[in-house]
């Protein structure tokens, strides 16, 4: 069961930060973070630049877990593809959380 | 024992009834499988009838064919039938067919669970075709959006219809969910490590996990929708602090991985029949798995897509954008496979790749204007139009009818045994392809002209006549192509001729049985070291026959088979089936009425059917076959394995642990609804809050946590032989206090829910309150079998499988108390 | 696909560019579908080349590179879409109940229109939208796109006419038996004619 766990875990922690990054977009609109200033950007910029990185760090820490001797699969079959979904996570999280570090806010 | 003894044998001890009996108490999964797949059709033929009446209506302007009131029932049904009654349940019977045979093994795990999912999927769809008969179908959409699907928009019990019966074949998809992910994991041939099973299982597995986690959401809306049109609970209500939009949240949430969940078996039939037409392998097995499993998870991302015109901010918009544009992209790699596939063999041009190429055109055309509408600005024009209808019959009848019916035409001689005789199948292929083509590329154009989608009828001067008209002739074209299709299949049970075995020349294992098959799959488990066992020992089928592998020798006219470790697919442990039984239909019944009961609005109903439900699946859990034979068992080849049930974690428990992760994302779904409210619905915060009460909350917590310590006592005692008295005493009082608090908060949050802030409060607590309440059933059917006596009863597996239901209720009560207890607080 | 505005014109030459995009990835998909039925394979060639050419190449580059592209394309037009503000900007609302659409001005308080809205050509608009049954959807085909009415929420749409004339409008959200038949008009007045209709509204 270790094994459908490694093959699913990074594409759930993808759903994870998305919904999360999702969630704070609604919530810094609903607080009023784009009008609060802090230190030339707004709140709601700074905290959707900030775990726009967080996100990314987190994808990536799973990617290295999995390649990692403690958390690799025994068989090459589930480690291979334990990877390939973890880079294609960690891309995912890239393509589908980048509009965080540009768009209007808010509107 | 030769061949034939064997078979005598096995085929008494595994066959249904006779005659109509055995319809109702048959827990085969060939004849579930089979009913499945009837009753998936039929529901076909009735919304094939509902989308011509749909085209009649639309072939001339001005139609004065059905008035509006009757048209939205048609289309919301249409709708209903074609996503509820159709696709998922043929899906389910296609894998409940197929798994035990693909994977080599007898049955599914739970084969009465099978016999209850079909019967809730009958007597659901059952309710739903009364009230189009008796003209009081849904007519708010076959997406519901409340407030026109609240009761002052909606008054009649036409949309109680859509909530309680799709609720209700939900539960069935549900059930069936839980017993393909633990049939794929854990029923296996020995040796079928996860490297090596049919690709069609990892299809079907990514499937039932998606439809786990997809369709909870949409169980959680119905439910609160309900309760707002029965009991004026506000969740949808903008002026008492609900919103509107939270309904399009919840449905899209379950609505678009649904679109997924449909499509994927549909690729798990391509993957399996392509190679076989190409006399070759799958090109990269491996990037197949993982682009099924990343398209699953993807598709979780995209709910918003349906929703780019509510007014969300772009950024939100922008999100999913990407995340629409980024799901091209596995299912460009499966795409890709297939024709590489193609290309490294020697393909033949058979009816089922006919299908296949007809799949080919249509699906992709249907993929790039999926692209086209994931795009923002583009939608803005294209939402709601015409446009939509065309793209999504593009991606769901190219992308799942086509290639059933490819399936169909490669596994019938498998299923009948028969070779086709008559060359009806392709007349009606080029019928269906042709005007398939014709009534939905024409319906792009009259889109993109601006006709809207669910209009009953548009004028003379808008310039869509001919369109229309051509699209309608083209579509009843199609229509005659199934109308052969059926007389085709239907010619081919009554009339054909005896086939060959495997004339395909396919490598899998469900070609390596005696067809039509027998009721026992196997004759004896093989031992699968390849991929495609059958392709490199053309000799398995008859040595399977012959017993040499693992249970050849039938005993005490029990079922059996083996499960396996998950992973390796070593043999792990023996499993005794439960036989024939009534009690399926049953627990069904029981359940039907208690759904009928809140439809009808005559509540009393309601408890009683629930009594029954409790009590019949009590018994269900007791009848559970005890071991005939104790201690370690000779399963053939020299091999000793205990049985499941003896195991700490049995079947039982890992479909809890399923079941409970359904659960858990309706739960999910609820704290989701609860935040919503909280940032984004209008007319918060609530006139009135509740209040804490330190009582209630230590109550609660301190119940949880004595209830779970007292199964974590009982547990280790049980592995150990010691007495389980002390921890099932621990635990039931722990349920009592919790169940205590929990009534008391309800009591409170009860005044409240004339407000969306107390309502959503009322239903957390419920929540909680209900499963505390299961919990302590379950704590108390232990107590009971240990007062039984017995050896060695209730086994550990019972005990682990009560604990894990009651972690589940302590983690709900306290994290509902703390929510609910602290909701004044978080402002 | 008869744009009359800036929002309207600038979709449509979108959908005419994903159009030929479009066709031209379907030929290449037929064309490879046909060539496997007309070719002899290739004995010996390894899996691992094919994998690489059919899942790295086709299966991942190709789609990756052109989404990109479209994707960026799509937002930065979503961007120059939306109502931001500005001096020239004029602001109206629109309220949809079942079946009719009901319309007021903020530059002349207190004028009601019902089932026509009237806008100055050539100047940006500001639609607010609202509702105050079930949801509805604003749409004026040949302007811009659409946007929902949700009750107890208010959306703003920006839309523009180029030039003077009638449109049409229809709302675009299911909303039950009265659906087919749910439509207002969109005039465009020119500047003059937006006078005279201020003008005459606080008469």
């Amino acid at each position: 069961m270790k094994d459908v766990v490694r093959i699913v875990i990074a594409m759930l922690v993808w759903l994870a930060v998305f919904s999360a990054l999702y969630g704070l977009e609604g919530v810094g609109c609903a607080a009023g973070w784009q009008h609060i200033q802090v230190t030339g950007a707004t709140l709601f910029q700074a905290a959707m630049t900030l775990a726009f990185f967080v996100a990314l760090l987190i994808l990536a820490a799973v990617l290295v877990g999995l390649r990692s001797p403690l958390f690799r699969s025994d068989s090459p079959f589930v480690a291979h593809i334990s990877i390939i979904l973890a880079v294609a996570a960690l891309f995912a999280g890239a393509w589908t959380l980048f509009p965080a570090l540009a768009l209007s806010h808010c509107a | 024992m030769n061949a034939l003894a064997r078979h005598r044998a096995l085929s008494r001890i595994w066959s249904s009834e006779p005659g109509w009996r055995g319809v109702i108490s048959t827990v085969n999964h060939s004849d579930i499988g089979r009913m499945f797949l009837l009753v998936a059709t039929l529901f076909f033929l009735i919304g094939g009838v509902l989308a011509m009446l749909i085209r009649t209506q639309l072939a001339t302007p001005h139609s004065a064919f059905v008035a509006p009131a009757i048209y939205d029932q048609i289309f919301t049904m249409h709708g209903t039938i074609m996503m509820f009654l159709f696709a998922i349940p043929l899906f389910e019977g296609a894998a409940v067919y197929l798994l035990p045979k693909l994977l080599g093994t007898r049955d599914l795990a739970y084969p009465r669970l099978s016999a209850f999912g079909f019967w809730c999927y009958v007597f659901g769809g059952l309710m739903l075709v009364f009230a189009m008969l008796a003209g009081l179908a849904p007519d708010s959409g076959w997406f519901m959006y409340p407030p026109l699907s609240s009761s002052a928009h909606s008054p009649g019990v036409n949309a109680d219809f859509w909530l309680i019966g799709v609720t209700f074949v939900e539960v069935s998809a549900i059930a069936a969910a839980v017993e393909i992910c633990v049939s794929i994991l854990k029923f296996r041939a020995p040796g079928m490590s996860l490297d090596l099973m049919p690709i069609f299982a990892w299809y079907a597995l990514v499937t039932a996990l998606m439809i786990l986690m997809g369709f909870p959401p949409l169980i959680l809306g119905s439910i609160l929708l309900e309760l707002e049109r029965a009991f004026g609970f506000p969740f949808f209500e903008s002026a008492l602090g609900g919103s509107p939009l939270l309904w399009q949240h919840l449905f899209w949430l379950f609505g678009h991985p649904e679109v997924y969940i449909i499509f994927l078996p549909a690729a798990g039939v391509i993957s399996t029949v392509l190679p076989v037409m190409a006399r070759t392998a799958l090109l990269g097995y491996r990037w197949v798995v993982a682009a099924a499993v990343a398209l699953a998870f993807l598709s979780f991302g995209l709910w918003v897509h349906h929703m780019f015109a509510t007014g969300i901010p772009h950024m939100g918009l922008a999100f999913f954008s990407a995340a629409s544009t980024l799901v091209a992209v596995p299912t460009g790699i499966q795409i890709f496979a297939w024709l590489g596939t193609l290309w490294k063999g020697r393909p033949r041009l058979t009816l089922p790749m006919l299908y296949i190429i007809g799949f080919f055109l249509t699906f992709v055309i249907g993929g790039l204007t999926g692209v086209m509408v994931a795009i923002v600005p583009f939608d803005w024009q294209a939402h709601d139009t015409a446009f939509v209808t065309a793209h999504l019959h593009y991606v769901l009848f190219g992308g799942f009818v086509f290639p059933m019916l490819a399936g169909l035409y490669y596994w019938l001689p498998q299923i009948t045994g028969r070779k086709r005789f008559f060359r009806i199948g392709e007349m009606a292929f080029w019928l269906i392809f042709l005007g398939f083509n014709g009534a939905f590329l024409a319906m792009h154009w009259v889109g993109l002209l601006g006709q809207r989608r669910r209009i009953a009828w548009y004028p003379e001067d808008a310039g869509w006549t001919a369109i229309n008209l051509f699209s309608s002739i083209s579509s009843f074209v199609m229509a005659i192509g199934v109308a052969m299709v059926v007389f085709d299949i239907a010619l081919h049970a009554l009339l054909a001729i005896r086939g060959s075995r495997n004339p395909w020349g396919a490598g899998t294992l469900e070609w390596a049985m005696p067809t039509p098959p027998a009721a026992y799959n196997f004759a004896s488990i093989p031992i699968v070291g390849d991929r495609e066992p059958l392709a490199r020992d053309p000799e398995l089928a008859n040595k399977i026959a012959r017993g040499e592998y693992f249970l050849g020798a039938p005993r005490g006219g029990l079922r059996e088979t083996l499960t396996v470790d998950a992973a390796s697919g070593n043999p792990e442990a023996l499993v005794i089936f439960p036989g024939n039984s009534t009690l399926p239909i049953a627990l069904a019944a029981a359940t039907g009425a208690a759904f009928l009961g809140a439809l009808i609005r005559a509540y009393w109903i309601v408890p009683i059917a629930l009594l029954f439900v409790v009590g019949l699946s009590l018994r269900w859990g007791w009848s559970q076959r005890e071991a005939a034979y104790p201690g370690l068992q000779n399963v053939g080849r020299a091999t000793l394995l205990p049985q499941a049930i003896d195991t700490d974690r049995s079947p039982g428990w890992w479909g809890s642990a399923f079941l409970l992760l359904a659960d858990a994302v309706l739960y999910g779904s609820l704290f989701f609804g609860y935040a919503f409210l909280w940032t984004v619905g209008p007319n918060w915060p609530p006139p009135q809050w509740l209040s804490l009460s330190v009582l209630e909350l230590a109550l609660g917590l301190i119940g949880a946590a004595a209830a779970a310590f007292g199964l974590h006592v009982a547990a280790r005692a049980a592995s150990r032989g010691a007495s389980l008295w002390r921890g099932l005493f621990v635990a039931l009082a722990g349920s009592g206090m919790t169940i205590a608090a929990l009534a008391m908060t309800l009591t409170r949050a009860g005044q409240l829910t004339d407000y969306a802030y107390g309502a959503t409060m009322f239903v957390m607590i419920a929540y909680a309150l209900i499963h505390a309440a299961i919990a302590a059933i379950m704590t108390s059917s232990l107590v009971y079998q240990t007062l039984r006596g017995g050896a060695a009863c209730p086994r550990t597996s019972n005990v682990n499988i009560v604990r894990l239901w009651t972690d589940y209720a302590a983690f709900v009560a306290a994290t509902s108390l703390i929510a609910t207890q602290f909701s004044s607080y978080l402002t | 696909m008869d744009p009359a505005g800036p929002a309207a014109a600038r979709i449509a030459t979108l959908w005419w560019t994903m159009l030929a995009g479009s066709a031209a990835i379907f030929a290449l998909v037929m064309l490879l579908l046909l060539i496997a039925y007309r070719r002899t394979p290739a004995p010996h060639q390894s899996e691992r080349r094919q994998e690489r050419f059919w899942l790295y190449g086709l299966g991942l580059a190709f789609p990756l590179v052109t989404l990109a592209a479209l994707l960026i394309y799509g937002l930065v037009l979503g961007e120059t879409l939306l109502p931001k503000s500005g001096e020239k900007v004029v602001t109206v609302r629109a309220e949809a109940r079942q079946w009719s659409w009901s319309f007021g001005y903020a530059d002349a308080a207190g004028r009601r229109t019902q089932g026509v809205l009237h806008i100055p050509a050539g100047r940006p608009v500001n639609v607010e939208i609202t509702s105050l049954d079930v949801v509805h959807s604003f749409w004026a085909p040949r302007l811009a796109g659409k946007l929902d009415a949700i009750p107890g929420q208010v959306n703003v749409l920006r839309i523009e006419a180029a030039a003077p004339g009638e449109y049409h409008g229809v709302g675009a959200e299911f909303s039950g038996p009265g659906y087919s038949g749910d439509a207002f008009t969109v005039i465009a007045h020119d500047a003059a004619g937006w006078d005279a209709f201020l003008g005459r509204a606080k008469e």
